[in-house]
């Protein structure tokens, strides 16, 4: 009997430890190329995690942080799995700027305040929540405002009939026009993944998503952002000297050693007369 | 000295003029080369503290991360954040070679040698700022001055 327990939580821990919807994406050292074609070494080094809850086809999700001009980018590949590909088939990061403890952050995808929307012809759309401009409703457009968020291109000419999407976003972004990405070093934050077929008339102004239909979505992923890269590695410093105060007392007390040092060997000239 | 004695150098002297001449250039010899010695010392004192002044300068901007290193560290990436630190013990340890080069070279002219106590003091105020650095700075600056003073006491064995 408790062989059979002990099976069983050996099982239930490494399925647990497989699927942990839990991000943890590291500072990549070489640029992904945004072009919806899998950059096949440089992605399968990078943190991912495999979600089943999109029909019931697979989804893999990989991420990794890119630093161009010291500013933190995040990058997200979606791998999907499927044997017949929706003409509209598209995937919406909704993403949140709380932890995973936020409880205004739950299942669906309004209490999502930025959301990052990408569809199979590479078509993509931001949707932003402008309640702070105190509009009521959310709004979406396409993102041509020629800001530096790139998104994303896809190619479904993968192996398993697989649709690839790339998707970059700024990290550290104030948007001039309403909320976004502001994910700090080193901090949670929750997001989902949503997957919809649904769009509003070609015609219609604007062209846009419609999320209400979108219900098919991941569990919340959790993503810890890696740590500051301009900040020292946690316990490999010895000695921390943080203060502009003390960092001045430490200079002075070295360089004073240091000048003595100097004033014996200058005097050192003037005893010995035959120098 | 007796005055029988000197009176029978003095004698021979007054007899053989050459072999005074002789010790009186053997004498001169020495001094010039002392001379030589100690300004070639003086010199080398000089050059090795100088750069143990640029290299403190080096450690401890590095160490502190200040311009332009701190430019340097945020674009090494967290990934390679200890290779920065080696970088910083490598400075320190550059600092504390020729901070002791500089300090012997100084003490042989005036007739001394440098001892544990000097070696000390250099240890001391560069361990402190490989400390500032990072424990890998602290590891390459010990590894280091280990190697350093294993070679002279083998030297001079």
């Amino acid at each position: 009997m408790l062989v059979a327990i002990a099976v069983q939580m050996a099982f239930l821990t490494s399925y647990g430890s497989a699927f942990t919807f839990a991000l943890k994406p590291s500072i990549s050292s070489t640029e992904p190329t945004i072009d919806g074609i899998k950059d096949t070494p440089l992605w399968d080094n990078q943190n991912s995690t495999v979600l089943t809850g999109i029909n019931g086809n697979l989804l893999k999700v990989y991420t990794c942080v890119y630093l161009q001009n010291l500013i933190p980018y995040i990058y997200f590949a979606l791998e999907y799995k499927t044997p017949a590909h929706a003409h509209n088939e598209s995937f919406a990061i909704a993403c949140s700027n709380s932890g995973p403890t936020n409880s205004s952050i739950n299942d669906s995808i309004w209490s999502y305040p930025i959301i990052k929307t990408v569809r199979i012809d590479g078509k993509s759309w931001d949707q932003q929540d402008v309640m702070h401009t105190n509009r009521n409703a959310h709004y979406t457009r396409n993102w041509t405002d020629g800001n530096s968020i790139i998104f994303a291109e896809n190619n479904e000419t993968s192996a398993d009939n697989a649709s690839f999407y790339e998707i970059k976003l700024k990290c550290q972004l104030t948007h001039p026009n309403g909320q976004d990405l502001n994910w700090s070093y080193g901090n949670a934050f929750v997001f989902k993944i949503f997957y919809g077929e649904s769009y509003t008339s070609p015609a219609s102004s604007p062209y846009q998503p419609i999320f209400g239909d979108w219900t098919v979505s991941t569990p919340k992923i959790t993503i810890t952002m890696p740590t500051d890269p301009s900040s020292k590695p946690p316990g490999i410093s010895a000695l921390d000297i943080n203060t502009l105060v003390a960092q001045i007392v430490f200079f002075a007390i070295t360089g004073l050693i240091l000048g003595m040092v100097g004033v014996y060997i200058y005097q050192t000239k003037n005893r010995i007369k035959r120098v | 000295m007796s005055k029988l004695r000197k009176g029978v150098i003095k004698q021979r002297d007054r007899k053989n003029p050459s072999a005074q001449k002789k010790v009186a250039a053997k004498q001169t010899h020495a001094a010039a080369d002392a001379v030589l010695r100690d300004n070639f010392l003086y010199r080398s004192s000089i050059r090795s503290f100088s750069l143990a002044v640029l290299f403190f300068i080096f450690s401890i901007f590095s160490a502190g991360q200040f311009w332009p290193f701190n430019a340097l560290r945020s674009a090494s990436g967290s990934g390679i954040a200890v290779g920065y630190d080696l970088l910083t013990g490598v400075l320190s340890f550059l600092f504390f070679l020729f901070m002791v080069f500089a300090w012997g070279n100084a003490l042989e002219i005036r007739g001394n040698l440098i001892e544990w106590k000097h070696v000390i003091v250099c240890i001391i105020v560069t361990i402190f700022i490989a400390a500032w650095g990072g424990a890998a700075a602290i590891i390459v600056f010990l590894v280091g001055a280990f190697g350093l003073l294993s070679l002279l006491w083998y030297v001079n064995r």
